[in-house]
């Protein structure tokens, strides 16, 4: 079955005032299929549209043409999210909050049964080392320490479907083994993970199939096993060959 | 599906409340107020035979300016943390709609605001019991009155946020329709005119109907006129009124924020 679909999709920004309106596209007639249990890496350069591209399938923007479905039902709908998780590049929380307040807002909203609730909260605060910090304010707490408390919400709603945007952002060395760890037990227990992220050995290791972004199109998806040599070669030798 | 509904927009609120509670500015913002209503003792020292109204009459005039002030620099806080710093984000992607988001917002800035009138309120009727000034339910309908205008004040701004493209805007317009709604009474002199042309007439008559009218929850300057209390179907009138005005903005406000993209 296809969990992820997009087909024919293209998102343009329109920003400034009416009387000097700006059109910037970001995604350009992107047509992609991601299979269950697929680990896909989407590769590109700085604003080539990857973090549009998942802000789409997540349904924090909207598309301006095409269709994007998520396990079978269109992205962005209520119950389509009861399914996914998702991690932004560098998340944010409500600073006065509390790691395990914060946590236990999610459950409500993933309507976990109350009695499970805080067992849920305390396995993830377990899972990124940050226990003993639960009730610390989350103002405390440096990048690193919120990108964990980031990868601590992924683990709440026993999500079909992961997207991850530059996961690892952040992290010290050992943070971002820890990451790859859950990831790669992720893709272990047969979820779908979306990935965003610029570290090829990252995509070499977990990824089974990737994708490049260039200037808002997907210039090329392929299994990570069809290439030859290095991954950044190929990168590097796909984007110059496509010369936008 | 209704009860899972409400069960997240009341987490929503709860989430808002328990944010602005603790937030730093607005702590000082509540003790300046506290002492602000503390220091009319003072005022009332230096008016001797007031029989304890300028206590009272100053008490409410910081309530009102603080209550305004705290629903503005909470709806500011939350918003700015919520786009600027993105954490909305994470929270939109869960299974939550935008209505019940809205909602929960709107509710927890009515919270947090409502919290803030209720310890004011009870620091100027102690202090007021202090100076033995003799206290009546008249009291406690000014602060009613009060809140509803608040409510309203809420939805609109939380409305006019959504819209606008930037913050600071979104905030610049809802203070200039409180200052308007505030002004409208003197708009029913301006209509009645001989002089006013018909135009001008027509024009200012959408004006008063299209923005909420605020001297209608001014209730503070009728109090020592009402021997017998305010007439009941009056307040049921404003109740209806400000509802229906917190309605229709919540509403366009939902719309909008529907289909913002974050």
């Amino acid at each position: 079955m296809t969990a992820i679909e997009a087909k024919g999709l293209s998102k343009t920004y329109i920003s400034g005032h009416f009387w000097n309106r700006k059109r910037t596209t970001a995604l350009r007639g992107i047509d992609l299929k991601i299979k269950e249990k697929q680990v896909f890496g989407l590769l590109g350069l700085n604003g080539a549209g990857k973090t549009t591209f998942i802000k789409t399938l997540v349904g924090l923007v909207f598309p301006t043409t095409g269709r994007v479905y998520i396990l079978g039902k269109e992205a962005g709908h209520v119950q389509t999210r009861k399914s996914i998780a998702y991690l932004p590049e560098m998340p944010y929380f409500p600073r006065y909050l509390t790691p395990e307040e914060i946590l236990l807002f999610y459950t409500k909203l993933y309507e976990i049964p109350e009695n499970e609730r805080r067992e849920k909260v305390f396995f993830a605060l377990k899972e990124v080392g940050l226990y003993e910090k639960r009730t610390v304010q989350l103002k405390e707490f440096s990048k690193g320490m919120l990108q964990r408390v980031g990868i601590a919400q992924l683990l709440l709603n026993d999500a079909k479907v992961f997207f991850l945007d530059e996961p690892t952002y952040g992290l010290d060395p050992l943070s971002t083994k820890q990451m790859r760890d859950i990831i790669l037990s992720l893709k272990k227990a047969g979820k779908t993970i979306f990935l965003n992220t610029h570290q090829m050995g990252e995509v070499k290791q977990i990824c089974d199939r990737i994708g490049i972004l260039n200037n808002g199109q997907l210039i090329i998806e392929t299994d990570v096993k069809n290439i030859k040599g290095s991954l950044e070669s190929y990168f590097v030798k796909k984007v110059q060959a496509d010369g936008k | 599906m209704e009860n899972k509904r409400f069960s997240k927009i009341l987490a929503v609120a709860q989430n808002v409340l328990n944010e602005c509670i603790r937030h730093k500015i607005l702590n000082i913002l509540f003790v300046f107020a506290l002492a602000l209503i503390g220091g009319a003792l003072l005022i009332e020292e230096l008016s001797p035979g007031a029989q304890g109204r300028t206590l009272v009459n100053v008490g409410y005039a910081n309530m009102e300016l603080f209550g305004f002030l705290t629903l503005m620099l909470s709806l500011f806080i939350i918003t700015f943390e919520e786009i600027e710093m993105r954490n909305i984000w994470l929270t939109l992607t869960k299974p939550v709609s935008r209505s019940s988001f809205f909602t929960g917002k709107f509710l927890g800035i009515t919270f947090v605001t409502l919290l803030t009138m209720a310890v004011m309120f009870l620091l100027v009727m102690g202090l007021s019991l202090l100076s033995r000034v003799s206290l009546n339910l008249n009291y406690l309908v000014i602060v009613y009155a009060m809140s509803l205008g608040l409510l309203v004040t809420i939805a609109f701004t939380l409305a006019f946020i959504t819209i606008a493209t930037n913050l600071p805007t979104g905030l610049m317009f809802a203070s200039l329709l409180f200052l308007i709604g505030h002004l409208t009474e003197h708009l029913k002199g301006i209509i009645a005119k001989p002089e006013t042309t018909v135009p001008a007439k027509l024009a200012l008559t959408l004006v008063y109907y299209a923005v909420p009218n605020f001297s209608l929850f001014n209730l503070k300057d009728k109090a020592y006129m009402q021997e017998g209390g305010f007439d009941p179907l009056y307040l049921l009138l404003i109740t209806f009124y400000a509802l229906v005005f917190s309605f229709i903005f919540l509403y366009i406000g939902i719309k909008a924020f529907e289909k913002k993209e974050l």
